[in-house]
């Protein structure tokens, strides 16, 4: 087999490249024996490594040659591809984020070469998502719940419904009484002896080198002695490795500065106290990234250390983002506008969506709107699962004219699909192109044309029922030809 | 035990570079790379599985070795369709394969499992408990490895070299372990790799950290 070398190398291999410019260099290729490579493709793209599972990103590609490479000899390719322009790269202890410039070779009938070597991004805006990318993790905070509360209607639902009155007393009382117990110690005793205990923040969304301001609040029923008002600006890298059984949370702080606010005082009953502070950001504070399971999340933690009493605490996340360019700011505060402004964008963009889907979907009514649109506009979304849901939700339970090539047969479709068809089955299959990946639930009456199609297309009428997001499949459940 | 190269390489802002490394080597993988790093022999796996009545059943604890098989044979396998089964429910759905490979299998459901077993394909579970009865009694013949015990010093220093290797930033020089390294890391974490693995992550850093001479 015909050994190909590959190596890539930058102008500027030192150089900070800001958000969307141009990434250039040269490729070089070595072959010991003549081959044909049907594209010499350059992309960017960024990948974290670390402790957390491995998240990645492409950006953009380009062909910058396809053709013929003669035996023993040298070549030379010049490239200029997009850098990119989010997250930014980043050197933690257990995460780190790069980006990379990887040449590949695509050769017929044979592993496709490739090498890379990173380059140093430093993004200069927020991305588009990154709105909702911030309300997924503030929504994740309810996920433990909803899994704990799922878990125990899956475990003791059907015990509970089975068992006599002790039983589920004492059930009851294994489940309660931590709870209550949490409550009592985190919640209820500090709230009793401090009142209204509250902590704020100016500005929740900051960039490197402004102040963070905020004030701890409250009034007491009785005077009440406290050790100290302690405050901590906090950078935590959290990173999620393995799955299931293994999954684990690596947590690292990366920066700690912490104030005391007050320390020995004694808040009088009745009145208000209040107890300002103000940190400063460093110049160079990495930006607030969610990159799947890899974060670096910021936050200021409130806290009042009450002598032999449970210590009352407030924890609140605060985002760094890229300060926006000159030109783009206004108003009094920038990064605000900007937010605002990327919200207003998403909201937008989700409405066109919503409304394009929408208006094809009644013109649908007229025949117009075809199954190979639906699948180009999922697929133009696919990265993004809200979006993702919002089409499937405007298209479900309308019929189409189905093209799929079968990849394989489900020998079980999943607990409790209610799509599956008695008798029937079901299988993953792509749309020829783009190849978005689909699940059919067959009917038994198509069993056997099933059996026989092999890697034809197959053709018929079908209607969406909804989205596999664990797969990321659209659900088609396949109607039985009379 | 690791010691930078002589001659650094010219990307001065990444940290890993007076290694001439790209990355941390000991971190988390892709699946992909974990196959294509992992020191397992599988020809005559592979070999036995072209009976349709076979099955194999890979049975050890976690971080030793089992998952990363599964990955190594569907890497090598076209035509194996691989699922990993989660701790919580719903069982998710299974494909169709040749072989299909199941890790976790002691959690699959009854009915999934009875599906699987119905299947008349040959089978690979990666599980805890030994499922060589279900599996006999639907005709399969079964043949059983426990994954951990074959984890020698040897093996831990050529897995552990292979992945320091994958990180190389430029050709020259890089950090290698040495078999005596690799003794006393058995010594000391026995076969547990995801272990050894997890303790080298944080010590690698630990030298970078240092700015010493990244002796660890």
């Amino acid at each position: 087999m015909a050994k190909c070398d590959l190596s890539i190398k930058l102008d500027e291999p030192n150089r900070v490249y800001l958000g969307g410019e141009k990434v250039e260099g040269t490729v070089h290729v070595k072959v010991d024996s003549a081959v044909k490579c049907s594209g010499l493709v350059l992309s960017t793209g960024w990948k974290t490594h670390g402790r957390g599972n491995v998240t990645t990103g492409d950006s953009h590609d380009a062909t910058v040659f396809s053709g013929q490479w003669n035996e023993g000899a040298k070549y030379e390719y010049r490239f200029s591809v997009p850098a990119g322009d989010w997250p930014s790269t980043y050197h933690g202890r257990f995460l780190s984020i790069d980006h990379y410039v990887e040449a590949r070779a695509k050769i017929p009938w044979a592993f496709d070469p490739k090498t890379a070597t990173p380059f140093m991004l430093q993004a200069t805006q927020l991305p588009s998502g990154h709105e909702a990318e911030v309300r997924q993790r503030e929504k994740k905070s309810l996920f433990p719940a909803v899994i704990g509360l799922g878990v125990f209607a899956f475990f003791l639902g059907p015990l509970v419904l089975r068992a006599d009155w002790f039983d589920i007393a004492v059930f009851g009382s294994l489940i309660a009484v931590p709870v209550f117990g949490y409550w009592l110690i985190r919640k209820f005793l500090p709230r009793f002896l401090l009142g209204k205990p509250d902590a704020y923040l100016q500005e929740n969304t900051l960039t490197p080198g402004q102040e963070v301001t905020g004030e701890f609040v409250t009034t007491t029923r009785k005077t009440v002695k406290v050790n100290a008002i302690n405050v901590v600006l906090r950078a935590t890298e959290v990173c999620v490795s393995g799955s299931g059984s293994n999954q684990r949370t690596h947590r690292k702080v990366v920066f700690e500065n912490s104030q005391t606010l007050q320390s020995q005082i004694t808040l009088q009953a009745g009145n208000e106290s209040r107890c300002s502070f103000a940190f400063c950001l460093p110049e160079d504070a990495a930006y607030s990234v969610s990159l799947h399971q890899n974060s670096l999340i910021w936050t200021v933690d409130v806290e009042v250390d009450i002598p032999r009493w449970p210590d009352w605490s407030k924890n609140l996340p605060i985002y760094v983002v890229p300060a926006a360019s000159q030109g783009s700011k206004t108003g009094n505060d920038p990064m605000r506008s900007d937010l605002v402004s990327s919200e207003r964008q998403n909201e937008r963009d989700s409405r066109a969506t919503a409304d394009s889907m929408g208006e094809r979907v009644s013109a649908n009514a007229a025949g117009e709107l075809t199954f190979a649109e639906t699948v180009a506009q999922l697929w133009s979304v696919r990265e993004d699962r809200e979006k993702v849901e919002m089409v499937v939700e405007a298209v479900t339970g309308i019929s189409f004219k189905i093209e799929a090539t079968v990849e394989r047969r489900l020998l079980y479709a999943g607990d409790e699909d209610p799509h599956v068809f008695k008798d029937g089955y079901a299988v993953w299959a792509r749309y020829p192109e783009p190849r978005l990946p689909m699940v059919l639930y067959v009917p038994h009456s198509l069993g056997d044309e099933f059996e026989q199609l092999g890697a034809e297309i197959w053709k018929g009428n079908g209607a969406i029922v909804g989205w596999d997001s664990l797969h990321g499949r659209l659900q088609i459940r396949l109607e039985a030809v009379s | 035990m690791i010691t930078p190269d002589d001659n650094p390489p010219s990307i001065d802002w990444l940290p890993w570079a007076r290694f001439n490394l790209h990355r941390n080597p000991f971190g988390e993988l892709t699946q992909d790379e974990r196959a294509e790093l992992a020191v397992v022999e599988i020809g005559y796996l592979t070999e036995m599985l072209g009976d349709s009545r076979q099955a194999v059943q890979f049975i050890g604890q976690c971080g030793r070795g089992k998952t990363t098989r599964m990955l190594k044979l569907r890497s090598n396998l076209p035509t194996s369709s691989y699922t990993y089964i989660p701790e919580k429910p719903p069982c998710p759905a299974i494909a169709s394969g040749n072989p299909i490979l199941i890790d976790e299998a002691q959690r699959l459901s009854r009915s999934a499992l009875e599906s699987v077993l119905r299947s008349r394909c040959p089978l690979v579970f990666a599980t805890h408990k030994d499922l060589s009865r279900s599996l006999r009694k639907h005709g399969y013949r079964v043949h059983t490895e426990h994954i951990g015990k074959g984890n020698s010093p040897k093996l831990i220093c050529e897995l552990l070299n292979r992945r320091i290797e994958a990180s190389r930033l430029h050709s020259g020089d890089i950090p290698v372990l040495s078999r005596e390294d690799a003794e006393s890391l058995v010594a000391e974490f026995g076969s547990d790799i995801r272990g050894i693995e997890n303790s080298l992550y944080l010590r690698f850093q630990k030298s970078l950290e240092g700015g010493g001479d990244g002796e660890m």
